[in-house]
């Protein structure tokens, strides 16, 4: 019944590091950044996934490299087809399929086109839509399918004369113009006020339940429990949970994400809970510590943890088997 | 019971456009801060907030026209202008700002920028006061050894416990918080909650903490305002505000908040806050409000106590339908 979009299979990104003249002259080891280490998943049709993790744990490069903007190793699957290993030419035809919006509306518009333009111009690029003519109507009707109701009235605005909220909605218009399968928000309201973010979340949801597949990057779980689906949260490379949204917020199992959900601040000063402070920051993901890479800031690790690397597994007490945890002790 | 710190009447700032018009940036605010109290100021962007705190430690630029009074332990330091100011900036009245990077002077170690203000106003000089330093590093958990470090060769949580320490260099009664966390993982945020917490229980310091992000001052602090287009629209302590909010605004920014559970329902607020360069007349919010009555576009509510130490500026509140002076 559902129609997988996108399958991602052992996803493996590292950036070299840079060892500069001295260091080459020097012969000093040659370094890689872990960015991305081993992540796997499916999407589907109508299904909304967030990433969740803290900065640097590779859920951006994750976003980056499904769309092929970095390159990786290990397999991707759009829409049925391998494009791991697809060329540039036929990479063109794979940006019309998926589509990426930006945490900053500010930026990815160009403050030079007016917004029939910054729609327009995906079509123009892909040669589609047809006549000129065509062409507005589609940008018409993408703007009324953002909310940027009546059409007329933003169709002659430049970004500059729309707030955050409507700047979003314009660049979520323009990714929709060429009808993609999948669409990949990379911390789409993070810039934005309060007020209006639930706004536009709202919108990806409407999106979502048309049929869109939508990849979410956020660092907030609160946003990420109440718009997606399911949930996969990172750290250092990894997925180290996921599973349905209600569950992983309500039942967490990794001590990672129970530290995380316990650290969420409430609205309700009155549901103040003990947090579980992690100390320290995230390591440095060129130095990756053996075993489970989360040992070293655990609350809970025992001796074996530093030994053992413990793989997604489903978890004893999670409801569903799609529930699974990457801890020895789940 | 506690004694009052810091209080602020009527505060007004102008900014000058270059057109010879004015932006009213700030509408006529009033605070009173009790020593050792977590207040917040909770709005979105443009509503005032981060002005109004500048306004408190005289650092807006000289296109900004400020009046009122700001009564810090009962002397008027608004009233003689630079001079008066500045004896009790970062002595009294010290500021933690948002980007914690651009706080620091890059070429300088942090140990020597956290001598420089306790040298300026006397506090300590020489040993003494790089004793101090370490000691300020160390009660905000950084080892005193990276004194000597450059600000970029801390991570950004240290970087911000670091501009926490250096606002603290003069043991100053205040210490206003703009955004401290925006930039931060919420685990480093947790950290940094923590420290303020603490360092205001220890230290019986008042913190004002300003931001967009209603469940971190939650968390955070006893009391808050909520500010819109330049005025405080309600205040009040923070389970009131939650539980018994009497200003629509503050009703449906707590609405527009997914919360972890993700089991009540978000709604966005409709609309965009006034243009705060032309006069409005009316409630300022009645254009997004979704209980508005004829009155509310023809008159501006004022701010009206509801209870001890709840304020707020709607006309449900006023039910005689008197106008308020």
């Amino acid at each position: 019944m559902t129609e997988t979009v996108l399958e991602v299979e052992d996803l493996v990104v590292r950036y070299p590091v840079h060892r500069g003249i001295v260091g080459t002259l020097r012969r000093r080891a040659k370094q890689e950044i872990h960015a991305v280490e081993g992540v796997s998943f499916t999407l589907s049709r109508g299904e909304m996934l967030a990433l969740v993790g803290e900065s640097g744990c590779g859920k951006t490069t994750t976003a980056q490299a499904v769309l092929r903007l970095v390159e990786a190793e290990g397999r991707i699957r759009l829409g049925g087809r391998d494009i791991s290993t697809v060329s540039r030419t036929e990479l063109r035809e794979l940006r019309r399929e998926a589509q990426i919006i930006y945490q900053d509306p500010y930026e990815s518009l160009d403050p030079r086109f007016r917004v029939r333009d910054a729609v327009e111009e995906p079509l123009i690029i892909h040669g589609i839509g047809g006549s000129k003519d065509e062409r507005r109507a589609v940008v018409t009707s993408a703007l009324e399918r953002v909310g940027l109701t009546p059409p007329d009235l933003f169709l002659d605005r430049y970004p500059h004369e729309l707030s955050g909220g409507q700047r979003q909605r314009v660049a979520i218009a323009a990714a929709l113009v060429l009808e993609p399968e999948l669409l990949v928000a990379d911390e789409p309201v993070s810039m934005l006020d309060v007020s209006v973010r639930a706004g536009v979340l709202s919108l990806l949801d409407d999106l979502r339940k048309s049929g869109l597949a939508i990849l979410m990057i956020t660092h907030d779980l609160s946003t990420a429990a109440h718009f997606a689906d399911r949930i996969a949260v990172m750290y250092l490379g990894r997925i180290v949970e996921e599973g349905p949204a209600r569950e992983i917020v309500q039942n967490p199992q990794h001590p990672y994400t129970k530290a995380l959900m316990s650290v969420v601040p409430k609205a309700d000063p009155l549901k103040r809970k003990r947090r579980v402070i992690l100390q320290g920051e995230t390591p440095n993901p060129i130095n990756v510590p053996a075993g489970c890479r989360f040992h070293p800031r655990c609350p809970v690790a025992e001796d074996r943890c530093s030994l053992e690397d413990p793989q997604l597994h489903p978890t004893v007490e999670g409801a569903s088997d799609q529930h699974r945890a990457a801890c020895l002790f789940t | 019971m506690s004694e009052q710190v810091l209080s602020v009447e009527d505060l007004h700032v102008w900014f000058d456009l270059p057109k010879g018009e004015r932006l009213h940036a700030v509408q006529g605010v009033n605070l009173d801060l009790q020593s050792g109290e977590r207040f917040g100021l909770v709005g979105e962007s443009g509503c005032g907030k981060t002005t109004t705190i500048l306004a408190l430690m005289g650092l807006l630029p000289s296109s900004a026209a400020v009046s009122g009074s700001i009564i810090l332990d009962g002397e008027d330091i608004l009233a003689g202008g630079e001079r008066s100011m500045r004896p009790h900036r970062w002595k009294d009245i010290a500021m933690v700002f948002q980007g914690a990077m651009n706080a620091f002077n890059p070429v300088q170690t942090v140990g020597a920028q956290l001598i420089e203000p306790m040298e300026f106003h006397g506090v300590a000089t020489g040993d003494a006061a790089k004793k101090a330093a370490g000691q300020l590093l160390e009660m905000v958990g950084i080892a005193p050894e990276r004194a000597d470090r450059y600000p970029h060769e801390f991570s950004g949580g240290m970087r911000q416990r670091a501009a926490i320490a250096m606002a603290l260099a003069c043991s100053p009664k205040v210490l206003l918080a703009d955004e401290p966390t925006t930039a931060l993982d919420v685990m480093v945020q947790a950290q940094i909650l923590d420290l303020l917490t603490r360092l205001s229980d220890d230290l019986g310091l008042t913190l004002v903490f300003v931001t967009h992000d209603l469940p971190v001052i939650a968390e955070l602090c006893s009391r808050a305002a909520v500010m819109y287009a330049g005025e405080i629209v309600e205040s009040g302590a923070m389970e009131t505000l939650y539980h018994d909010p009497r200003h629509p605004y503050t009703r449906m920014l707590f609405g527009a908040i997914p919360d972890p559970e993700g089991e009540k329902d978000v709604v966005s607020i409709p609309g965009a806050p006034p243009r705060l360069d032309r006069e409005i007349t009316g409630c300022p919010f009645a254009p997004r409000c979704d209980v508005s009555f004829e009155r509310c576009p023809v008159e501006r509510p004022a701010l009206l106590e509801l209870g001890p130490r709840h304020y707020a500026a709607c006309h449900h509140n006023d039910p005689a339908g008197e106008a308020a002076p």
